[in-house]
């Protein structure tokens, strides 16, 4: 006997939800016992595809120039480490390149955008499916179980026929295939020009490190925005640069008023500041102590299970 | 209830006890509904008050489709599926959503309950002429405590907090999240909302009427100002199947903004997979009846509300809107029960002062992807 329900929600036994446990109409204890089985096996086999529309696969970082973009990107990536994820991180900000530094990283991944796909350089690249492990040095570089690959900078765009580098960006967030416990970061192009070009809507995630200013704020809300007519489920904030509760507070507040998330503050501060000033790695130990928390939050929200 | 105290209740509502319901109705009592309730004496006055012999001989034939039952019976396909789908727009067997439509019998009690009050207010009837049936509904879904029972009910739902009370807590898991869970649902248009069959039962039971006023809690007046949302497989069911409600994205968040200002408690199964989430206030739900007399049928929230005390100015509004005395005003200062509290956030989004925030309590594992089967229970016959 159960009161309200059945327990996979099928309306009714022999409907398409029903999956024959036949606990609705269990009579002895032997036969419950069989369809708790049944159940528990169900579950176990379907658990992926009953949480795709939740799980988090790609995530996009966007957010106002030096509000901590990498430096979120960094520590997030060191955080899922420790939680047992492995990064493929997408490096789509021509205008600051240091994050493999923050990786703790020894030399930058060269750009996709100076290879030549039809040379021996690029066979891999149009692989399909398309899958991280694909990438060759050097356009990727990896450390632990994170890997990074840059788009790089177009010197002058109006010179050869080179790929706009946001159609490389793209390409790559749209065919990459995630691997088991494994999650895409991409690390966008400052400011909201870049937004609505077509990466963050290959991305069902959007973060955004706010730091305390107005027009931190603003973006913030203007990402929100735009994400929101785009089908993005998934938009949360991150404060950066916070010096006390009362900061916290109003910044939670105005971001709350825009309908966007808050999952953490990133605390430690100066040792952000003087791990960058020194162009120093972020280890995972510290990136824990940094972001485990708001790291753990994202992945509870999506309901998916990590290393403790 | 024993044996006697159940003939006392239904001869008090059907007048007397003879004649005794049909042989076919003891049949399908000890065939399929008696698994479902403790109070079997009324199985069969309850099932004569709902189907026609011939029905009932059907619903003993179930699972079947239209064509197998009217091969069976020797009926006329068509008339057979019309007299079937009568009986599922009434809410007394199920069909499933797609051909072939097999009709079932319900397998579960309240839902079983739950479905003729949906049927009756669909239909748009008056529940009086059927009223022998309500009251003998009532009387078979009624529990006395035991503690076998206590613990196969306990914990089958879960209270989902108001949206209000942890928009700014990270950490706020998908199933727990209203927001984004009647966001999901309206863009698959897999949400329909319908008023509160409790509240129907309730007035008529007290006042041999439907009065939408009788609790306060929530004005509803029809399906279009109804605050018990069906999410996803079930909403498909009950708009396909049952004609119900589905409000636009406008008229959704306006149900989903007045559920929200309300005292009503967000209730559902308590699994990771939510397909009905009810507005549940203290007065006239069916679970609240049972929480009275000591069964644990709700399975808090993972949040607490805690007290910033430099902020609380004891102005007592959490104490008033709190449904199970969880939060008092000692000494000026608002103080949680922790053990009376089902995190419902109802004191938190009102609070001016913002004294009251909410804080995550339990694990994630607190919500269960396994629901609650192992508290399945059946009675010794």
């Amino acid at each position: 006997m159960g009161l309200f329900h059945c327990p996979v929600g099928a309306m009714t036994r022999g409907d398409e939800e029903c999956i024959h446990c036949g606990l609705c109409s269990a009579g002895t204890a032997e036969e419950r016992i069989r369809s708790t089985q049944v159940i528990r096996e169900w579950l176990q086999k379907t658990e992926k595809e009953r949480n795709k529309n939740i799980t988090i696969f790609k995530v996009a970082i966007c957010g106002k120039g030096g509000s901590g973009k990498s430096t979120l990107t960094a520590l997030l990536a060191g955080a899922l480490e420790e939680l047992g994820y492995a990064t493929f991180i997408v490096d789509s900000d021509s205008s600051n390149g240091g994050l493999w530094k923050k990786l703790g990283m020894d030399e930058p991944p060269k750009p996709l955008s100076q290879m030549d796909e039809s040379g021996p350089d690029g066979e891999w690249f149009n692989q399909s499916p398309m899958i991280s492990t694909n990438f060759v040095e050097p356009y990727v570089r990896n450390k632990g179980l994170k890997s990074l690959v840059s788009i790089g900078k177009i010197e002058n765009p109006l010179e050869g026929d080179a790929r706009e580098m946001g159609d490389y960006a793209k390409e790559i967030i749209r065919h990459i295939v995630p691997l088991e416990k494994e999650m895409i970061l991409v690390d966008q192009e400052a400011g909201v020009e870049s937004f609505g070009r077509g990466i963050e809507i290959l991305c069902d995630t959007v973060l955004i490190p706010v730091e305390p200013s107005d027009e931190s704020i603003e973006l913030a809300g203007k990402i929100k925005y735009m994400a929101g007519g785009l089908g993005i489920r998934r938009v949360r904030a991150v404060l950066n640069k916070v010096e006390d509760e009362e900061q916290e507070e109003y910044l939670q507040e105005a971001l709350s008023q825009m309908d966007i998330r808050f999952l953490g503050t990133l605390p430690n501060q100066k040792e952000i500041r003087s791990l960058n000033m020194r162009g120093h790695g972020f280890s995972p130990k510290f990136c824990h102590q940094t972001a485990g928390v708001l790291t753990q939050m994202m992945l509870d929200e999506a309901q998916m299970k990590y290393k403790r | 209830m024993n044996e006697e105290k159940q003939r006392e209740a239904v001869e008090e509502i059907v007048g007397s006890l003879s004649p005794k319901p049909k042989e076919v109705y003891y049949e399908a009592a000890h065939g399929i509904f008696d698994k479902m309730t403790m109070n079997r004496f009324v199985t069969p006055y309850l099932l004569r008050e709902l189907f026609t012999p011939l029905e009932m001989e059907m619903v003993l034939a179930m699972p079947a489709t239209g064509e197998e039952l009217a091969e069976k019976f020797g009926m006329e396909t068509e008339k057979t599926k019309e007299m079937l789908n009568r009986l599922v727009s009434l809410g007394r067997i199920i069909s499933s959503r797609r051909p072939p439509f097999t009709y079932s019998p319900h397998m579960n009690a309240i839902a079983f309950r739950d479905s003729i009050g949906v049927g009756l207010n669909a239909n748009k009837m008056d529940w009086m002429p059927h009223i022998k049936a309500i009251r003998l509904m009532c009387l078979w879904v009624k529990m006395e405590y035991d503690e076998r029972l206590a613990k196969a009910v306990k914990h089958e739902m879960r209270v989902i907090p108001k949206y209000e009370s942890v928009k700014n807590v990270p950490g706020v898991m998908f199933c727990e999240n209203m927001k984004e869970i009647v966001e999901s649902a309206v863009r698959e248009r897999q949400f329909v909302a319908a008023r509160c069959v409790c509240r129907s039962y309730a007035s008529y039971m007290a006042e041999g009427r439907d009065n939408p006023n009788h609790c306060n809690c929530l004005q509803e007046h029809g399906s279009e100002d109804g605050h018990c949302f069906s999410i996803s497989r079930q909403a498909e069911y009950f708009a396909t199947q049952r004609g119900a409600y589905c409000p636009d994205e406008e008229a959704a968040w306006k149900l989903f903004e007045e559920a929200e200002c309300s005292t009503a408690i967000y209730t559902t199964p308590n699994t990771r997979d939510t397909t009905f989430i009810c507005s549940c206030c203290a007065d006239c739900c069916g679970l609240s009846e049972y929480e009275k007399q000591g069964f644990e049928v709700r399975k808090p929230s993972r949040f607490r509300p805690k007290v910033r005390q430099e902020r609380c100015v004891g102005c007592k509004m959490c104490e008033k809107r709190c449904a199970y005395e969880a939060i008092q005003v000692v000494d000026g200062k608002a103080v949680v029960a922790g053990g009376k509290c089902l995190g419902c956030g109802n004191c938190v989004v009102t609070c001016k002062t913002k004294a009251l925030k909410m804080e995550i309590v339990q694990p994630p594992e607190w919500v269960p992807d396994m629901p609650y089967v192992e508290g399945w229970y059946l009675p010794e016959s």
